[in-house]
């Protein structure tokens, strides 16, 4: 899911600087335009016309900002910290990852987070509900014991429902014994 | 558009539950002396019983509608099915329908080595309605067994057919019958990443198909109340709204859907007592799992275990006393027993690898479970007591037996691995002895399989 908010921001930016390079053509074109014929006219319509659609992505960049910023950062910051089979504890790695959660949490101090505990297939769906539950809880543990408060944090487990990756070897197991942070939405 | 479509296939499903329920299907049972010809069903090495069912007769004016094929090939499907009896070939018979309306010439039918004969009459009778008798003959007592005859309307000629397999079934082989039963399962559908999941239920069979919810949320684990026209199962359904993953209820009659208490975790794994009164379920919270019970009238819960560990699958015995689960408090997931009120926990499995999702029998002979080992799942069963387990199907994740009336029968499903990355997900029908495993066929991919008690007249 955030793989694809990333490539919408990606592609939100990209399309401001077309928007942009557009722009600087069509002052090009403009200002060529007084010795010359209808073949540029059309050229600057349609010029015209990829400008608006700049325009409105940039207006839905806008939009998207509060949250999307916000969710694109704890991407960077990671977001995610990854388990051993059956086990829910937090390695050195998930602890350095979640210490970075934890500084985002700190400043930005309005923000509500939910933590989705993940398992790979080889487990049944009811046991793996309450192990995604276990992952997404010793996260949860593991913010408020550096200090934020657990009335920001929810939890849900998806157990095997939703993995990140479709696969059925080490590799795909791997990345989808995890738990994930979110921004929530108001 | 799509709303429409699920407004007609709900008012679809409401209008045969109704019918089902309201017109009238009057067992009118006779039954003559015990009779020594009756099968060991639940001896090891089953010899299929070879039985004649011919074609009934019919009155002229009902022949078009084939009933006098479709009733007599439906019973012979689903007792073939049962890997119990084998039909004999109806070319062989040399009696026909209209012959075998008096006694049979049960010389003519030891010939082709029948051990019994199913013969039926159907006639019409007023306001659209057929009644439908048919007899059960011991070939070599040169007797008649029994007689059943029921009336009802034209369109409930499978039930009326699934009925009379179940009082066949009962007579031959001294176990209820599982026919008459509907499978209420999750019906899958895209990408494994965001897969759609919605309940489905239809008659054992496969026949009358219908989709219960709209897959807009996951739902998991269906499972029939023993007593009414009610389904509880897990959703995420409110996860939108801020409700947590949760336990529903879902009445059959009405499409009414509700949520079963609000508790400070998620509530999962629900499965009722088998007086419909209680219902058992898991509360995951802060990182352990453990067992409740909700009296389903005031709604109350009590908790049963405690501690840090994952307990859930839980399931009665079939008389309401002792309740098996699944734990992980001694590190790997084993079976466990405690009573009713959550005294007294004995672990049952022992084995090497991981158990899962215990069932217990309605004959309370069996508990069936899931297995985990070297890579693979296996469906298997044991004693109460954890003796005499045994695997009885495999595969790359088998998942989530459940047992049909009668405790012969189970359900479950397989998903497999596909060449192009996908997963087949499917049902199969298996028997304890783990012979004749048999697909179920479902539209789309299906997983969490729960048979339903008898249908409710």
């Amino acid at each position: 899911m955030l793989k694809y908010f990333k490539i919408l921001i990606i592609t939100i930016i990209l399309s401001y600087f077309i928007g942009c390079s557009n722009k600087d053509k069509n002052s090009l074109l403009l200002d060529a335009e007084g010795g010359n014929t209808q073949e540029n006219t059309t050229l600057t319509e349609e010029i015209e016309i990829i400008d608006n659609t700049a325009k409105s992505i940039k207006m839905d960049e806008v939009e998207l900002t509060v949250e999307e910023k916000l969710s694109s950062e704890l991407i960077e910051v990671g977001d995610r910290v990854f388990f051993e089979y059956d086990e829910s504890t937090i390695s050195d790695e998930s602890a350095d990852i979640l210490q970075k959660q934890y500084q985002f949490l700190i400043r930005n101090p309005a923000i509500y987070i939910t933590i989705t505990g993940h398992c790979d297939e080889r487990g049944t769906r009811e046991y793996n509900i309450a192990l995604g539950e276990r992952r997404a809880s010793a996260v949860k543990n593991y913010l408020i014991s550096l200090g934020i408060s657990s009335n920001r944090i929810a939890v849900i487990s998806y157990g095997k429902e939703k993995p990140t990756v479709e696969g059925h070897d080490e590799n795909a197991w791997t990345q989808n014994r995890t738990a994930v942070t979110f921004i929530n939405g108001n | 558009m799509d709303k429409i479509k699920r407004h007609f296939l709900k008012c679809t499903f409401l209008i045969y539950i109704f019918f089902s329920s309201i017109f009238l299907l009057q067992p009118n049972i006779v039954l003559s002396q015990d009779e020594p010809l009756q099968i060991d069903i639940m001896g090891g090495n089953i010899q299929a019983m070879p039985i004649a069912i011919s074609y009934f007769s019919i009155e002229n004016d009902l022949k078009k509608l084939k009933l006098q094929n479709n009733i007599p090939n439906l019973i012979a499907n689903n007792l073939v099915n049962s890997g119990l009896f084998k039909l004999l070939n109806r070319d062989a018979y040399m009696q026909n329908p209209e012959q075998l309306n008096s006694s049979p010439k049960f010389r003519d039918w030891r010939i082709i080595d029948a051990q019994a004969l199913i013969t039926g009459k159907i006639s019409k009778k007023s306001g659209n309605k057929i009644n439908v008798s048919v007899e059960l003959w011991d070939i070599y007592g040169e007797k008649r067994m029994f007689g059943i005859s029921l009336s009802s309307k034209i369109k409930s000629w499978r039930r009326i057919s699934h009925i009379i397999s179940d009082k066949i079934y009962e007579r031959l082989t001294g176990e209820e019958g599982y026919f008459d039963t509907r499978i209420v399962y999750v019906s899958e559908s895209g990408a494994q990443k965001d897969r759609i999941k919605r309940l489905a239920i239809m008659d054992q069979d496969g026949a009358n198909h219908q989709y219960l919810t709209d897959g807009n949320s996951l739902v998991l684990t269906p499972r029939f109340s023993p007593t009414q026209q009610q389904i509880t199962f897990f959703s995420y359904r409110g996860v939108n709204r801020g409700i947590k993953p949760s336990v529903y209820l879902y009445n059959l009659l009405t499409g009414k859907i509700e949520i079963l208490g609000e508790f400070p975790g998620m509530s999962f794994s629900p499965r009722f007592s088998p007086d419909g009164l209680d219902l058992i379920m898991s509360l995951a919270q802060n990182g352990s799992t453990n067992i409740h019970v909700m009296n389903l009238k005031n709604r109350k819960t009590k908790q049963l275990t405690k501690g840090m560990a994952i307990d859930t699958s839980p399931s009665f015995s079939p008389d309401g006393k002792k309740i098996v689960f699944n734990s992980d408090r001694s590190g790997g997931q084993h079976l466990y027993i405690m009573d009713k009120n959550g005294k007294n926990p004995i672990r049952i499995s022992f084995g090497r690898g991981s158990y899962a999702t215990p069932v217990w029998s309605p004959r309370g002979d069996y508990i069936a479970f899931t297995k985990f080992t070297r890579g693979r799942f296996f469906i298997g069963l044991m004693h109460p007591d954890g003796s005499a387990e045994r695997l009885i199907a495999e595969g790359y994740l088998t998942e989530g037996p459940t047992w049909a009336p009668g405790g012969r029968v189970l359900s479950f499903f397989r998903q497999t691995p596909q060449k192009d990355g996908s997963m087949k997900t499917r049902l199969f029908i298996i028997d304890i002895t783990g012979n004749r495993e048999k697909e179920l066929i479902t539209p789309e991919d299906a997983s969490d399989p729960a048979w339903s008690p008898k249908n409710i007249n």
